[in-house]
C-alpha cells in the first residue's frame, strides 16, 4: 500500500516539475539549395515545405535528394487558403525550383506530469461507471481492522466475515504479523466500518504469546502452534517451476483461477511440489483469502429476497430447516480449501481450511500425524473462489499453547478517550454497534519487557442493508432455486459473475465506504 | 425599448467575443503533433496608436504587416506598431478543465442515482476532483510560448518567419486578392 501523504507528495512535486518548464517552440527556415538545405536536421520528423504560389507541404518520412534536386516525402499539400489538396497522405517529389524554403520547428517540454494526472484521474472516472451499473461488486466489506504502523494504516484483519446474522455470531482470530519488541507498550488498531452494513462486535482482543524462541506461532484447527524448519522453496506448481514463485513467499502476489463459465461449484486440483524432507512434526502452513464470488452471491440472493429479506432472515433465525439447509448447501458446495499430502505414493487428506473472507489474507496451519518422507501437496478447492499467497511447509515445535488475553484499554472516537463504547467491548453481555463510516482507534498496552506475537480475537456479527436498487431486481422464483436446489442456483449464477469476475476486484478495493 | 436596445448589444459584444476566442483557440496550437503540423501563421495581437488588430499573421510586406481576423484582412504599417505579440503554443489547461468535468460526471451521477452509495461516489470524487485541480494548475502555470515585440525582438523582420507566408505574399497574391484568403 503506498501511503497516502507519499503518494499526495508525488503528485505535488510532479506539478511542481511540470510548472517548472515552459512551452518552447524554435522555428527555423531554410532556402532550398544544395548547400543551405544540408543543414536540415534528421531529427527533423515533420517538414514544412513553403512552395511557390502559396502551398505548403508538411512532410513526414522526407528525404533530400541533391543530384534529382527533389524533395521527397508522404503527408499533405495545402493550397494558400490552407485547404487540403490531398485528403489522405501520399508520397510527393517535389522539385527544388518549386519550393521557397523549408520550415522545422522545435517543441520543447514534454507534458508528462499533466498527462499522467489526466490518465489517472480518468481512469478513477471511469472506475467509476461499473459501480454505476452494477453496485454489487462494490463497497463490500466485513469489519475491518488496521494497524497502526507509524503515519500508515496496514489493513491487518477483517473480523467474522460469514456471520450475517445473530445466530451466526463467531469468534474469528487472525495473526498480527508484526513482531513486537520489549520496547513496545502499545498496539493501536483502528476499527473500520467501510461498507453499507451493521457490526454487532462483541469482542476485539489481543492474544499476545511470549516469543521463547526463534521460529513462528501460527493457528489452526482451534490451536495455537510455535513451528519451526520452515520449508518455502517450492519446486514447481502443477509441474510448472515458473509458477512457484506465486505461492513461494506471502507477498500479496496471490495464485487464483477463475471461475467456471457454466457452474460454479466445479473443483479443481492444484499440486504443490517441495522438496524431500523428513519433518519430525509436520504440518502444512498455507496463507489465503476469498475472491469476491461469495460476496457476489450473497448480495445477489439478497437482491432475490427484496422485500422480503426480512422475512427469510427472521424464518433462518428461527431455524427454519428448509432455509438452514439451504444455506449450509451453498456453503458445502463450495467448500473449503481441501489438503491432502502425497504420502507413500497415496493422497491422504489432512483437513480442509473454511474460514470466509475476501479482504485481508490470513494463515491456517493444518497438522498431520502420517509418518513418512512427503514432497508434495495438493490443494483442491472450488474454482475462482480462494486467493492462495503462499503454502509452505514446517515443523511443530510446540502446541496447545495459551495466550495472554488483552481488552482494549482505550477507545478513541474523534480524537477523543471514549469510556462508554469501550465498556461494551469489556463486558461480554453488550455490543459494540457499528454504523457505515464510523472508526475507531483501539488501543492495547503490551505485556512489558516481553518479545510477543499477537493474535486478534474479533466476535460478533454483521447485517448487511439492503440498497434501494437492490428491491428492483426481487425474484421469488429464484429464491424458490436457492432454497430448494442450490446446486441449480449456482449453475444459474455461473455466467452472470462470470460477466463481472474480471473486473470485481478492482472496483471493490477502490470502493470502499467512507461515510456519508 | 432601451432595454432590448441594451440586451442586444450585449449579446453582440458576446457573441463578438466568443468568436474572438474561438479563432483564437483555434490558430493556438496547444499538442507538440499540432505545433510541428500548423499550416497557419502565429496568433498575433498589435496595438498601434489608434487601434488594436488582432489575428492570423500572413506576411510582413516592406513596411506592412497583414493580418487575417475573424471577419476581414487588416494591416497596418511597422513603424506605427507600439507593441505586438505572437503566441506560439498555448497551455492545453482548457481541455483539462473540459476533461475534469467529464471525468468527475460519473461518481456525481452515481451520487444521485445510487442515493445509497452517494457517500461512497462524491468520497470517490474527491481524489478526482484533486487530481484534476492538480493537472490543471500545473499546465496552466507553464507559460505558454510568445514573443513580444519590441520586448524581446528588437528587428520586426526577425518576426517573418512565424507569418503564413515566411517569405512574402506569393507571386501574383496582391492587396487586392488577399481577401480571398478569408475563409
Amino acid at each position: 500500500m503506498i501511503p497516502f501523504k507519499s503518494s499526495f507528495l508525488f503528485l505535488l512535486f510532479s506539478v511542481a516539475c511540470s510548472s517548472c518548464s515552459d512551452i518552447i517552440t524554435s522555428r527555423s527556415l531554410y532556402r532550398v539549395d544544395n548547400n543551405s538545405a544540408d543543414r536540415l536536421s534528421t531529427n527533423d520528423k515533420i517538414i514544412k515545405v513553403h512552395l511557390t504560389s502559396g502551398r505548403v507541404a508538411v512532410l513526414r518520412k522526407w528525404d533530400l535528394n541533391h543530384e534529382k534536386r527533389i524533395i521527397s516525402g508522404n503527408g499533405f499539400v495545402f493550397n494558400a487558403k490552407r485547404q487540403k489538396i490531398n485528403s489522405s497522405p501520399q508520397d510527393f517529389d517535389l522539385d527544388y525550383d518549386d519550393c521557397v524554403l523549408v520550415e522545422a520547428n522545435e517543441y520543447v517540454n514534454e507534458e508528462f506530469f499533466p498527462t499522467a494526472i489526466m490518465v489517472l484521474t480518468t481512469a478513477l472516472g471511469a472506475l467509476t461507471l461499473p459501480c454505476l451499473a452494477n453496485p454489487k461488486t462494490c463497497f463490500g466489506s466485513c469489519p475491518t481492522y488496521y494497524l497502526h504502523d507509524g503515519d500508515s494504516l496496514i489493513l491487518q484483519a477483517e473480523g467474522f466475515s460469514s456471520s450475517i446474522t445473530e445466530s451466526m455470531e463467531e469468534i474469528d482470530i487472525d495473526a498480527l504479523p508484526k513482531f513486537y519488541d520489549k520496547g513496545d507498550s502499545i498496539v493501536r488498531l483502528e476499527l473500520k466500518n467501510e461498507a453499507l452494513e451493521t457490526h454487532y462486535i462483541r469482542k476485539s482482543e489481543i492474544l499476545a504469546f511470549r516469543q521463547p524462541y526463534s521460529g513462528e506461532l501460527h493457528f489452526g484447527n482451534d490451536e495455537f502452534f510455535y513451528v519451526d524448519e520452515i520449508i518455502d522453496s517450492i519446486i514447481a506448481v502443477n509441474s510448472d517451476p515458473k509458477l512457484r514463485q506465486t505461492l513461494q513467499f506471502r507477498d500479496g502476489d496471490e495464485f487464483f483461477t477463475l471461475s467456471d463459465a457454466e457452474d460454479l461449484k466445479i473443483k479443481e486440483s492444484i499440486i504443490i511440489e517441495f522438496p524431500e524432507n523428513d519433518l519430525a512434526n509436520p504440518a502444512v502452513l498455507i496463507t489465503k483469502r476469498q475472491s469476491l464470488m461469495t460476496t457476489y452471491l450473497f448480495y445477489q440472493s439478497l437482491a432475490y429476497m427484496g422485500s422480503r429479506v426480512g422475512d427469510i432472515m427472521a424464518f433462518y433465525e428461527r431455524s427454519n430447516p428448509l432455509i438452514k439447509k439451504a444455506q449450509k448447501s451453498i456453503y458445502d458446495l463450495l467448500g473449503g480449501i481441501e489438503i491432502s499430502v502425497l504420502i507413500k505414493d497415496k493422497w491422504k487428506v489432512i483437513g480442509t481450511i473454511t474460514e470466509q473472507g475476501p479482504i485481508a489474507s490470513d494463515s491456517h496451519l493444518l497438522p498431520f500425524d502420517e509418518k513418512g518422507s512427503f514432497h508434495k501437496v495438493k490443494l483442491t478447492m472450488t474454482k475462482g473462489l480462494w486467493r492462495i499467497d503462499q503454502v509452505s511447509l514446517c515443523n511443530i515445535r510446540e502446541r496447545g499453547l495459551e495466550p495472554k488475553i488483552i481488552p482494549p484499554s482505550k477507545l478513541i472516537n474523534n480524537g477523543q478517550q471514549d469510556d462508554s463504547l469501550l465498556f461494551t467491548l469489556v463486558d461480554p453481555k453488550l455490543m459494540l454497534v457499528n454504523n457505515p463510516g464510523t472508526s475507531y482507534t483501539l488501543e492495547f498496552d503490551l505485556p512489558k519487557n516481553e518479545q510477543s506475537l499477537l493474535f486478534l480475537k474479533t466476535q460478533g456479527y454483521y447485517t448487511e442493508w439492503i440498497r434501494s436498487e437492490w428491491l428492483t431486481e426481487e425474484d421469488p422464483t429464484m429464491i424458490q432455486i436457492i432454497i430448494r436446489n442450490p446446486a441449480k442456483w449456482l449453475k444459474v449464477m455461473a455466467p452472470r459473475f462470470k460477466a463481472i469476475e474480471d473486473e470485481m476486484e478492482t472496483l471493490f478495493w477502490s470502493s470502499k465506504y467512507q461515510g456519508q | 425599448m432601451n432595454c432590448k436596445l441594451i440586451l442586444l448589444t450585449l449579446i453582440s459584444v458576446l457573441f463578438l467575443a466568443c468568436a474572438q476566442d474561438t479563432y483564437r483557440n483555434a490558430l493556438i496550437p496547444k499538442t507538440k503533433n499540432k505545433v510541428l503540423k500548423n499550416v497557419y501563421g502565429a496568433y498575433v495581437e498589435i496595438q498601434t496608436e489608434t487601434e488594436s488588430l488582432r489575428g492570423e499573421f500572413i506576411s510582413l510586406e516592406k513596411d506592412t504587416l497583414y493580418i487575417l481576423s475573424t471577419s476581414q484582412l487588416v494591416y497596418c504599417r511597422s513603424d506605427e506598431i507600439n507593441s505586438m505579440e505572437l503566441r506560439l503554443a498555448d497551455s492545453k489547461a482548457d481541455g483539462i478543465a473540459v476533461m475534469g468535468a467529464i471525468t468527475l460526471f460519473p461518481p456525481l451521477l452515481g451520487a444521485a442515482v445510487q442515493p445509497d452509495y452517494s457517500g461512497a461516489f462524491l468520497t470517490l470524487s474527491i481524489p478526482i476532483a484533486l487530481l484534476n485541480l492538480m493537472a490543471w494548475g500545473g499546465e496552466k502555470s507553464r507559460k505558454p510560448h510568445h514573443i513580444r515585440y519590441p520586448d524581446d525582438l528588437k528587428e520586426i523582420n526577425s518576426l517573418m518567419k512565424y507569418a503564413r507566408f515566411p517569405y512574402g505574399l506569393p507571386d501574383g497574391m496582391n492587396r487586392q486578392n488577399l481577401e480571398s484568403l478569408i475563409r
